[in-house]
């Protein structure tokens, strides 16, 4: 009996878990889709981190939350902030400010990640600045996150779970039938007899 | 009773109805993360800089070496004697790294046959700069300077026209013999002054030989030869004379035959 209702409260919470989840990504999607731009949760762009050049402060394999900037705001930087910068076209790095050089609208930054021993190459253009880290971050999603994006983790997390849950649900609807089968017997042999 | 078995039923199902939704959630999950982080190529880029000098690459510049001395120098001396040949630089550019330089002796054809006895480095030459490379020659015999070097064009190697050194048989460099017994007598180790002093006198002479040594080999072939094949060895010769034909080689060819003497005659032409 108690069993029992230690599994109903379990089933209960994780229903209401994937009842909200469920809203929750839908309302996060249909509002990403009709503001456009880069995927956005309250507000925060969240940036998988696959190299060490920030830790300690910034794990390997995390994800973290940065809160994208625009006008004015990017030329007011201050030395130590942390932020995300279009390194090239398609590459974007996240670096701590450790020099403010220029002024008016010909302002760069230098940067340096905490865990490298020399400054970035090239300063950064105060434009080419998107965003800044304001210290959420939450280790270990990032290798998740990556690794199902890679071929070998789409089988591992999508179609394996999903080929059991297959198998599961056949087994279960085979088991259903046999037991309807059983009990149709049961019942034909008793109004026989 | 039919309730009961309901209810069976779905204790049964509740299993099944529980994993779907463990899995479902999974699924949700992944595809927040991935559709949240997915369009962001937030990696951080791995600049960690090595702490010490890049060297850069060494550079070709375009510049060409040449020694200045035309044709082949005799010289009569018994012992330690200092030849000399004079380089340029006569390229476009200037040098940006010092050159190596190597002196080759042989007793005949020191550029063929001959052995490395000496070698020494070319510093950085401006344009149009010269530098003179010497070595004491120890041995009679031919000596040849060879210039080492890399240019935008690849490895250089600059062959210097052959010194030749002879002990107690210059009889045609008579003045050259004494002065230069002179002076190694009264001084093994010349000095840079004598040097100079001598070399006015031992172009003196080189002129002459190449002279002389221009009508020996005349007289040769018109001695040795058909009338017929006498015009086209003339011609031979005369155009090799434009080119300063080497005494030395010409030399070597005052014993041998008319049709040998046009063989050497072309090879101190390929010099």
């Amino acid at each position: 009996m108690k069993k029992r209702t230690l599994f109903k409260w379990v089933n209960r919470i994780v229903s209401t878990v994937l009842m909200v989840a469920l809203i929750a990504v839908l309302v996060l999607v249909v509002i990403n889709k009709a503001s456009g731009g880069e995927p956005e949760v309250f507000g925060y762009q969240l940036k998988t981190v696959l190299s060490g050049s920030m830790e300690p402060d910034i794990q390997t394999g995390s994800i973290i939350a940065v809160k994208p900037i625009d006008g004015e705001t990017k030329y007011n930087l201050k030395k130590d902030d942390v932020i995300t910068f279009m390194e090239s076209e398609d590459k974007l790095v996240t670096h701590r400010i450790i020099e403010v050089s220029g002024s008016g609208e010909n302002i760069t930054y230098t940067t340096k990640g905490d865990n490298n021993n020399a400054p970035d190459t090239s300063p950064v253009l105060a434009e080419n600045v998107i965003a800044v880290y304001e210290g959420f971050t939450i280790p270990y999603i990032g290798y998740i996150s990556s690794f199902a994006q890679s071929p070998k983790g789409a089988i591992a997390f999508l179609i394996i779970p999903g080929f059991l849950m297959l198998a599961y649900s056949i087994f279960t609807i085979w088991r259903a039938i046999r037991q309807l089968d059983d009990q149709k017997k049961i019942s034909t042999d008793a109004t026989n007899s | 009773m039919r309730q009961s078995r309901l209810r069976k039923f779905r204790s049964k199902y509740r299993g099944f109805w529980f994993t779907t939704k463990i899995i479902l959630i999974w699924y949700l999950l992944l595809f927040s993360i991935m559709h949240f982080t997915s369009n962001t190529s937030a990696v951080f880029s791995d600049a960690t800089s090595p702490a010490g000098k890049i060297e850069s690459g060494y550079w070709p510049v375009d510049y060409q070496l040449v020694f200045t001395e035309k044709g082949n120098s005799n010289f009569d001396a018994c012992g330690p004697f200092e030849v000399k040949r004079t380089i340029k630089n006569k390229g476009k550019e200037d040098m940006n790294d010092a050159a190596s330089y190597e002196v080759y002796y042989h007793k005949a054809n020191p550029k063929k046959h001959g052995e490395k006895v000496g070698e020494g480095s070319i510093p950085a030459l401006k344009k149009n700069q010269t530098e003179e490379l010497k070595f004491t020659a120890e041995e009679p015999g031919r000596y040849a300077f060879v210039a080492k070097y890399e240019t935008v064009d690849g490895e250089m190697e600059t062959w210097s026209f052959e010194i030749k050194v002879d002990c107690g048989s210059g009889q045609k460099t008579d003045n050259v013999k004494e002065k230069s017994n002179e002076d190694h007598k009264s001084a093994p180790e010349q000095s840079t002054e004598d040097a100079e002093k001598n070399e006015p006198n031992q172009e003196k002479v080189k002129e002459q030989d190449t002279s002389e040594n221009k009508e020996d080999n005349n007289t040769e072939v018109e001695q040795g030869q058909q009338p017929e094949e006498k015009k086209e060895s003339e011609a031979e010769i005369t155009e090799s004379g434009k080119d300063t034909v080497p005494p030395a080689e010409q030399e070597d060819s005052e014993v041998l035959s008319g049709d040998e003497t046009k063989d050497e005659v072309k090879e101190g032409e390929e010099k």
